[in-house]
């Protein structure tokens, strides 16, 4: 019995490049008329805490989550990484949970917890049978209100989080393509910044700079609070309150904004892993923010291009040509700007530049001619079919409500992504591949094996 | 308007805030009463060809999933090794009467993701697309086209991703671990290699098509919004009349553990981290009694982030990301597994904690405490598992397929929550082993093995396709250096065998060719110097000048990508702390200060290393080979753009021009790069003139 595949080197570079911002790109797809409508209820608490509940009684589950406005955009220059290490020290303890015990409590209570940081927030969770709705309260409640920062936490975390960056970025095939990318695409924007960081940068973090953060970004009027399962509504808001009332308003979280000069000539850059032995072309484009109308059009231009077995460059490339045994290209939406992606894999050895021809050929056809019905229709299927799958279990709904009001200021943002996938034309899908996708706007990177 | 919408919840919060619920936050919150888990039971039934259908309906959704599972068992490949997976990948590749594009097209326009494998294979789609998107399913495991060209495209892609594993520290341990185990001539043990894909054929894709691909021993599971009435008229028509070979599920020998406990290691050069992984193999089939003592013992050993391996090797020591346990429980022999990736420096120390956390388990050092917690996980993730609906479909199968009572997961918490710390014990002692366990380490064996030693376990290396390595004695014996050797004798030595003193001081100028190849890019370049300090690079890709740096005794500047920028008075430093075309013809001069380090390996080759301190007060390392008494390889910090930069630049391939012995590959390795370039048609004392340094 053999346990490898084709699909798993695809496989393995799509869930790196999405690792980080998956569901995003499932929320982004979500449309439908007969899917799911999210129900929800949604108030702020005078600290400025934004809750919203949502309430789905038919499995004996809870999922209670808190996502921070705050993502390693938010590192100080020389301190990459510094968000998500700090993401680390949260599950130290705080004033009435001992260090260590934070997951002890979780699972001894039938639970499951976890959190992740991306560019632009970190976002916490506890799923719970659902008799223990306090206890996730509880747990939430005591990270914002008082977490116990040390020097023992920050010493064991750090060199935690180095071990998940070797083994997450510097000892994984394709690991630090991404890290790449942006470094190259981004100047002024920290997005440049590697959000696991850098080995230096980690170990000059100190225990100072860490209460400050804390002090500024962890506080009530910088978050959602969102509980999603088997709850009844107005029991959940008593214990919210009880729970969160008592913890101070901060200081309004003021940000900087960055704006990055327009691409105007192709920068050609090569990096090197050690991990590979088969080569990468990736041609990527800075766009516009998740926000944006035009980044919903840039969406559906990659499941024409590549989503799907039907899909243009793959049916081209893998199928038809045999040049490429992967090729993938997708819109990495964040908040302030997006990088849209398209690289490919070679089969054997063909050329890098033959694989990069092929993806512009198809590009450019996007750029010039309409896509057709079929693969219109096509798009709002397959959208239909993500966002039901995207909202199937209680902790995709919670996280999908948050991102809707961290990002969007609309929560119901869930329910309105159907109008906003039909709103896009055809002539959009042109015209917004036609304005951001010319190769004089973008970052070519040969990624190669070091020997 | 959604501003009063908001301000209205204010105001009601307010109100709830009123009616004041007081908490003491001191104390954790006391659990409500536990929900009430009812497992139900899919509906069952038999087509008439044999296949049994299991139906879960869920219409929260407007999707219906559906799995088809030929339950075969293992087969053993041997020299065609991958070709159930070829077969498997073949079955997407069109239908007798419609090809691939066309097959996927109407996939795609419906949304739905359909895929087929060597074991059966999955649709998934929305209610109003399923049975369309089921009958493509049934068309293309039914009716198969196999044509040649997919056979050879699918062959050079598997092969392509073979090859990009190669390097990777994480396949390597996947297979090694159950090559190791089960013997890697065995069903469970084997892996495909580029030599098995070679050899498949087509032919032999349609006999593993004919052998396995049958109704015979295969389960069909719906779940969603489908009612069992629609189920079972779609299984019906789309596969009810269909006929194959009929299956017996195979017999496997059972495999002995070592007799010792040993050490195997994988050496893989580039790992950044060692793949640590302890384990022995066991006999624990669901139906065992143990099953559910073994379960909880895993649990507390690694199940988690609260467990031992996860509280001791990263909590306390922070060796790695993370530390987890497995034990299977498959219907053959199965294998106990604990894990780590851990940084290189630390493998050692690593094995250790983990093997004492193993003898914890064995002894019974754990607490009900640790009982309790294990207890209530599993407690909580059936409660949480109930949002799943496809997890009643796998309760009823594993039921099937290892011949359970009826009741087994009606009554699977009951028989959990009466396990008792002596019953972990027991289990532990009897399958958790120490005595007689691999501990198979995948990493950067150089570093690794001189540290493991001090553990005393037997020690023996793999390659990573399983073959014993012998380690050669003659490359262990220590180095045969001269032990009267000085730093300067170093310096002489290399000067007289690159063409002597006499021949280097009468050379004035040194110009070369420049080919950096990098995958479907060639770049050229240019080299010159000039003595005493003038010097210039350039390279260009497709015509365009993508790195320049020049420097003319005095001042000089680096321009990349069309941007210029004048050395500053550092870099400026830097260049005159090279004189002339060999700078080692005036490391005696006044400035520079020599100092022997010792020996070290470069690339395998022993060499004699050098600390330079030159006029600038900037120290490089040299490293001279003992052999040739050629430099291999330069340590220094560059300063470039403002940073300093680690920089390694290694000799190699020299070659006699004109009497003076020259490299002609030079590799400059600097943040983590790798610049591999070719040097040709060098030239001394001929063509470069002060022009070349404007």
């Amino acid at each position: 019995m053999s346990g490898t595949s084709k699909l798993k080197l695809l496989s393995q570079i799509i869930i790196k490049m999405k690792k980080i911002n998956f569901s995003f790109l499932l929320l982004a797809f979500a449309c439908s008329a007969v899917a799911q409508k999210v129900k929800f209820t949604e108030y702020s608490l005078p600290n400025g805490l934004h809750v919203v509940l949502h309430q789905d009684n038919t499995a004996p589950v809870i999922a209670v989550s808190v996502m921070y406005h705050v993502g390693s955009k938010d590192d100080s220059p020389g301190r990459s990484g510094f968000a998500h290490f700090f993401e680390h020290l949260l599950f130290e303890g705080s004033k009435n949970i001992g260090r260590g015990e934070f997951f002890k409590i979780v699972s001894k209570n039938g639970g499951e917890n976890n959190a992740n940081t991306t560019q632009d927030r970190t976002f916490y969770y506890e799923v719970f049978p659902s008799n223990q709705l306090k206890m996730g309260l509880w747990l939430e409640s005591e990270r914002m209100m008082h977490p116990v920062i040390n020097t023992i936490g920050v010493k064991t975390q750090n060199e935690v989080v180095k071990e998940e960056k070797r083994m997450s970025f510097d000892n994984r095939p394709y690991g630090n393509l991404i890290n790449v990318i942006f470094n190259d695409l981004f100047t002024k924007h920290p997005y440049h910044n590697m959000l696991i960081g850098s080995m230096e940068d980690l170990d000059a973090a100190t225990l100072d700079e860490f209460l400050a953060f804390n002090k500024k970004f962890y506080v009530p009027n910088n978050a959602v609070l969102v509980i999603a399962g088997d709850i009844q509504t107005d029991d959940a808001k008593k214990w919210v309150e009880a729970y969160f009332g008592d913890i101070p308003k901060g200081a309004p979280v003021v940000r900087e904004t960055y704006e990055e000069a327009p691409i105007t000539s192709q920068i050609i850059d090569t990096a090197y892993d050690a991990n590979i032995q088969i080569p990468a072309i990736i041609a990527a484009y800075r766009v516009p923010g998740i926000t944006s109308e035009e980044s919903t059009a840039l969406q559906l231009v990659s499941s024409v291009l590549s989503q799907g077995a039907s899909s243009r460059m793959y049916k081209k490339m893998v199928d038809e040509k045999k040049n490429a045994v992967a090729v993938v290209s997708f819109n990495y939406a964040l908040e302030d700007y997006g990088a849209y992606l398209t690289f490919a894999v070679p089969n054997g050895n063909i050329p890098l530049n033959d694989l990069l021809k092929d993806m512009d050929e198809e590009v450019a056809k996007v750029q010039t001619n309409l896509i057709s019905e079929d693969e219109f229709t096509k798009l709002r299927n397959q959208a239909e079919n993500s966002f039901v799958t995207a909202n199937d279990k209680m902790l995709g709904v919670a996280e999908n409500l948050a991102k809707g009001y961290t990002f969007f200021n609309n929560t119901n943002h869930i329910n309105t992504e159907l109008e906003k996938i039909k709103a896009v034309t055809r002539e959009d899908i042109r015209n917004v591949a036609k304005k951001y996708l010319n190769p004089n706007q973008r970052v070519v990177l040969y990624y190669l094996p070091k020997k | 308007m959604k501003k009063i919408f908001s301000l209205a919840l204010v105001l009601l919060s307010f109100q709830f805030s009123n009616a004041q619920t007081t908490i003491d936050r001191t104390k954790q919150p006391k659990p409500g009463p536990a929900p009430v888990i009812s497992i139900k039971d899919p509906v069952i039934f038999k087509l008439n060809n044999g296949i049994t259908v299991l139906v879960v309906e869920n219409h929260k959704l407007p999707k219906v999933d559906a799995t088809l599972n030929i339950d075969m068992g293992p087969v053993y490949e041997g020299e065609k090794a991958g070709v159930s997976e070829m077969m498997g990948a073949m079955l997407n590749e069109g239908t007798k009467t419609m090809d691939k594009a066309t097959f996927d097209k109407k996939i795609d326009l419906m949304g739905a993701n359909v895929n087929l494998s060597w074991t059966g294979g999955s649709v998934s789609a929305l209610t109003r697309y399923f049975k369309p998107s089921f009958m493509l399913f049934a068309d293309a495991l039914k009716n198969p086209a196999l044509p040649e060209a997919s056979f050879e495209k699918l062959k050079s892609q598997i092969l392509t991703s073979l090859k990009a594993q190669e390097k990777s520290a994480a396949a390597i341990a996947g297979r090694m671990v159950n090559a190791l185990n089960y013997g890697k001539n065995t069903a469970l043990g084997e892996f495909e290699t580029q030599e098995s894909i070679q050899a498949l054929t087509l032919a032999d894709v349609k006999e593993a098509y004919k052998n396995s691909i049958t109704p015979s021993r295969a389960y069909l599971t719906f779940i969603g919004d489908i009612t069992v009435a629609e189920a079972k008229k779609i299984a019906t028509e789309a596969l009810g009349s269909w006929k194959g070979k009929s299956l017996t599920f195979p017999v496997i020998p059972p495999v002995d553990n070592v007799a010792k406990t040993e050490i195997d290691i994988i050496d893989v050069p580039g790992a950044v981290q060692a793949q640590l992984i302890v384990t022995n193999l066991i006999k624990n089939p669901m139906s065992n009694p143990d099953y559910f003592a073994l379960s909880l013992a895993n649990q507390i050993l690694g199940g988690g982030a609260e467990a031992k391996l996860f509280l001791n090797l990263r909590e306390k020591h922070g060796f790695t990301y993370g530390s987890y346990s497995s034990i299977g429980n498959g219907r053959f022999q199965s294998q106990v597994k604990s894990n780590a990736e851990v940084r290189t420096e630390k493998a050692d120390s690593a094995v250790a904690e983990m093997l004492v956390e193993l003898k914890n388990m064995r002894e019974g050092n754990f607490t009900q405490a640790d009982l309790d917690l294990a207890k209530a996980k599993y407690n909580g993730s059936f409660a949480l598992g109930m949002e799943d609906p496809s997890n009643t479909a796998r309760y009823a199968t594993n039921i099937l397929i290892n011949k359970l009572p009826k009741d087994f997961y009606r009554t699977f918490l009951q028989k959990i929550n009466a396990v008792t710390l002596a019953d972990i014990k027991k289990v532990a002692q009897k399958y958790i082993s120490t005595d007689n366990a691999r501990i198979i380490i995948v990493g950067k064996a150089e570093q690794i093995i001189p540290n493991l030693k001090r553990l005393n376990y037997p020690i023996k290396q793999y390659d990573p396709y399983g073959n014993p390595v012998v380690v050669n004695a003659a490359s262990e014996t220590a180095i045969k250096t001269d032990p009267n050797i000085t730093a300067d004798k170093v310096i002489d030595n290399y000067l007289k065998a690159i063409g002597g003193k006499d021949a280097l001081q009468k050379i004035n100028s040194y110009s070369a060719t420049i080919s950096m190849d990098m995958m479907g890019q060639t770049l050229g370049g240019s080299m010159k110097k000039m003595a005493p300090y003038s010097t210039s690079m350039e390279m260009a890709m497709n015509g365009m000048t993508v790195y320049k740096m020049v420097f003319d005794g005095v001042k000089g500047y680096q321009g990349q990508m069309g941007q210029k920028n004048a050395m500053t008075p550092d870099e400026i430093k830097t260049q005159l702390d090279e004189k002339g075309i060999f700078p080692q013809l005036h490391y005696s001069e006044a400035g520079y200060k020599l100092s022997m380090e010792g020996t070290a390996k470069v690339n395998g080759e022993d060499a004699y290393k050098i600390k330079i301190t030159k006029p600038s007060a900037r120290t490089a390392t040299e490293y001279y080979s003992v052999k040739t008494n050629y430099l291999l390889k330069q340590e220094s910090t560059v300063s470039a753009q403002g940073k300093e930069l680690e920089q390694t630049v290694e000799f190699g391939n020299y070659k006699n021009i004109e009497g003076i012995v020259s490299p002609t590959t030079i590799t400059q390795i600097a943040g983590g790069q790798e610049l591999p370039m070719t040097l040709s048609d060098i030239k001394y004392n001929a063509g470069v003139t002060a022009d070349d340094f404007k």
